[in-house]
């Protein structure tokens, strides 16, 4: 079974791994800034009222990161 | 786009040398991520003895402070906040040029007590720059609520820096780091644990390294090496500061591209070796008893249902607190300005001036700064604390939240949002603050628009003409007001999008914003602040910019050519071209006259309607009588408040964008979309009122 999905289809209020970032350099190297690389615990917490974007929470501190960058996020579930 | 770091970073460092008094002022560097509480450290340090102001207490310039302690002179500079010193925006590279390149005798990084780990990024990469760091915890407070307790001894060991454990809140806590920069600047003696990374990129950091020590002497070559690796903009500016162009150094280019084959990523390599260091000693160091991630409060104010109505309704009663309680206030100070006028005529009298003098001074200067004042000072002392204190709160980046995807549609950047925000309070702020933005397309389609919104100045005169003609009570013209405002945004957006569609093609960048924890905000500090700060420096701008205005207006008005002013003689050469538009030559030329302060279009217009051709003390139903009495209706009351919201910017906007964007270019399309939307607007708005 395929443990791997984009993070933005992660469920709300569920932990995840992250595996791979496949954004534009640019994008990468601001995520990996906010210490999101690889085997990181992240987790959705909630969607704006339009849906997009999503607010995750890692390593402590809550970020907005919109559902097209999301998809290119991919996650292992816990 | 020219846009460059280069003449910013130079910026800094010219301006440093411009403030230092002194050979012996010992230059330290503040730096720490966005919303730690640097702003309000260096604040508290400096007091007001402050160059370069930032608008409500966020940092979108370099701010240089002074402080005497144990008489030595201290010269604070507030960096920029940023996340790492691999810079991603203009911003973040003038931090790491500044602390890179100027080296400051003592760099100190402040980080917030609850989000530790993540700040410990950039504890690391400064530690690995600069050699006098000391680590300054801030917001305790804050952690103590959470339940977060920091070992600070082992933290201490682990960087082998000093490490200072403070609440800015809490004033007698700011002499320790007072204490720790003076007790460090008297001698170079900190020695901050560098990081060790994994043995292969060690051994391509030293391959360019060695490369680095045959041209660069007594530089932090080690850095230069790990930033040549990771960051291409650093080229740039090894070129300005060191002199040197790598570029034309095939070899050592070669070198450095070989080294970075090796690795997949090399930049996600490096930060990997950090993020996982700085998780150990996190660790190692802070407790966590309770998890608790997020607030209600974020669920209320980011939720479908409640999210977008209550940002109206704060919005709403920020604009209704404004209108109302800057009434009266204006009221008082214009009776008591006006009341002083005869008074300052007659002092002028004894000093026996000419009539001709005393007449431009007290009927020209005197009575255009009294009206700027009355009209201006009342609504900024009430708007800019009242937006300080949800910006403290940490509201904004939740109002970015919720409409990223308005701006996500308009192929624009979520962060405008913010930048329109400032906007309200003043266009030239928000173009300054699209700094913020770090990609250059959105960052230029966020300067552009700003002036769409409708700033501080020019409420006044978007107010009296509800007043006048709309609505007459105060929630009324609330309600007329905000829906205004809506059509500002509206309009906004959609030349946000129509510029990118046209000259500014391509796809909205990323969007990563981060949540702050909401906090208490100091409502003391804030208004103090705030009133100092920026409603008395944009009052000081205004009437430096009013007071010439203002006998350039007495003068217009009482040279005569054949029995007609010439106010009024450009006025209705004016009047044919401004009547297509639903305007008349009179409101046109104010607006022309105006460009220096929006504030004073209104004054001008009724001057100009005036036959005693001076401002005088009017209310509103007087001031009512007059307008119609010129011929005002409904529809050119309209087609003024279109053309208030959608016309060129005034001239220190104009001055700013120039400076933003290094280009004339820009400049006058900045210049030229607002007036043309303007215009078509109201043409169109004065076609239909004609068929009707």
């Amino acid at each position: 079974m395929n443990n791997n999905i984009s993070l933005d289809k992660a469920n709300l209020n569920e932990k995840y791994y992250i595996e791979k970032v496949l954004l534009d350099e640019h994008t990468k190297k601001r995520i990996y800034d906010l210490g999101m690389i690889e085997n990181t615990v992240i987790e959705a917490l909630y969607r704006s009222p339009f849906n997009d974007p999503t607010a995750y929470l890692v390593r402590g501190t809550i970020i907005a990161i919109r559902n097209e960058d999301a998809k290119k996020i991919i996650v292992r579930r816990m | 786009m020219g846009l460059t770091s280069k003449s910013m970073g130079l910026n800094v460092l010219t301006n440093e040398f411009l403030y230092k008094d002194n050979e012996c002022d010992i230059v330290i560097a503040l730096v720490g991520n966005p919303n730690v509480g640097k702003s309000t450290i260096f604040n508290e340090l400096t007091g007001m003895n402050q160059h370069t102001g930032n608008w409500t207490g966020k940092t979108v310039a370099s701010a240089f402070g002074k402080y005497n302690y144990n008489d030595e002179n201290f010269i604070l500079v507030d960096l920029p906040g940023t996340y790492s010193l691999t810079p991603n925006s203009k911003e973040e590279e003038v931090t790491r040029d500044f602390i890179g390149f100027y080296n400051p005798l003592v760099t100190v990084v402040v980080i917030d007590a609850t989000s530790i780990e993540r700040n410990l990024n950039l504890v690391f990469q400064t530690m690995e720059v600069a050699d006098n760091v000391i680590l300054c915890i801030n917001l305790m407070d804050e952690a103590e609520k959470k339940n977060i307790k920091i070992d600070i001894d082992a933290l201490k060991k682990e960087l082998n820096i000093p490490v200072i454990a403070i609440s800015a809140r809490n004033k007698s806590e700011l002499e320790k780091i007072k204490r720790e920069i003076y007790n460090h600047s008297s001698e170079k003696n900190i020695t901050p644990r560098k990081l060790k990374y994994k043995s292969d990129i060690e051994h391509s950091i030293t391959n360019i390294e060695i490369c680095l020590n045959e041209i660069f002497k007594n530089k932090n070559n080690r850095w230069l090496s790990i930033k040549l690796l990771t960051d291409k903009s650093i080229i740039d500016s090894i070129k300005s500061f060191l002199n040197y162009d790598i570029t034309k150094d095939i070899l050592l280019m070669k070198k450095i591209e070989d080294e970075k084959k090796k690795y997949e990523d090399i930049n996600k390599e490096i930060t990997k070796n950090i993020v996982l260091e700085a998780e150990r000693i996190y660790i190692k160091c802070v407790t966590l008893n309770k998890n608790n991630k997020t607030s209600k409060l974020d669920k209320i104010l980011t939720s479908k249902i409640t999210g977008i109505p209550i940002m109206m309704l704060m919005f709403a009663l920020i604009f209704w607190i404004t209108i109302k309680g800057a009434n009266y206030p204006s009221t008082l100070l214009s009776n008591i300005l006006f009341s002083l006028e005869p008074h300052i005529y007659n002092f002028l009298n004894i000093l026996k001036l000419p009539t001709v003098i005393i007449d431009l001074i007290v009927n020209g200067m005197y009575r255009t700064l009294a009206w700027v004042v009355s009209v201006m000072l009342p609504p900024m002392a009430i708007f800019f604390p009242l937006f300080t204190l949800l910006e403290d709160l940490g509201f904004l980046p939740r109002i970015a939240f919720n409409l990223d995807k308005l701006f996500n549609k308009a192929c624009a950047h979520g962060k405008q949002s913010l930048t329109m925000c400032m906007g309200f309070g003043c266009n030239a702020c928000g173009v300054v603050g699209a700094r913020i933005i770090d990609s250059k397309r959105e960052r230029l389609i966020a300067i552009l628009t700003n002036n769409f919104i409708p700033c501080n100045g020019r409420f006044p005169t978007i107010i009296t003409l509800i007043t006048i003609f709309f609505a007459s009570s105060s929630i009324k013209s609330t309600i007329i007001l905000f829906s205004f405002i809506a059509l500002s945004v509206i309009i906004t957006l959609i030349i946000s999008k129509i510029l990118s569609k046209t000259i500014l093609k391509g796809m909205p960048s990323s969007f990563v914003l981060e949540l702050p924890p909401f906090r208490k905000p100091q409502i003391g500090k804030v208004i103090v602040r705030s009133i100092f700060d920026k409603t008395l420096n944009v009052l000081g701008r205004a009437i430096i910019v009013a007071a010439p205005m203002g006998i350039i207006i007495w003068l217009l008005s009482n040279i005569y050519i054949n029995e007609i002013s010439l106010l009024k003689q450009l006025s209705s050469t004016l009047d044919p071209f401004a009547k297509l538009f639903g305007l008349d030559g009179v409101i046109l030329l104010a607006f022309i006259l105006g460009f220096p302060a929006n504030e004073i279009v209104i004054p001008i217009a009724i001057m100009a309607y005036m036959s005693e051709s001076k401002l005088t003390n009017l209310d509103i139903s007087s001031l009512k009588i007059l307008l119609i009495d010129n011929g005002w209706t409904y529809c050119r009351a309209l087609c003024t408040i279109i053309f208030s919201l959608c016309h060129f910017p005034c001239g220190t906007t104009c001055l700013t964008i120039k400076k933003e964007t290094n280009s004339i270019k820009w400049t006058i399309i900045a210049i030229l979309l607002p007036t043309v939307v303007g215009l078509s607007l109201c043409f169109i708005i004065n076609l239909i009122f004609k068929i009707i």
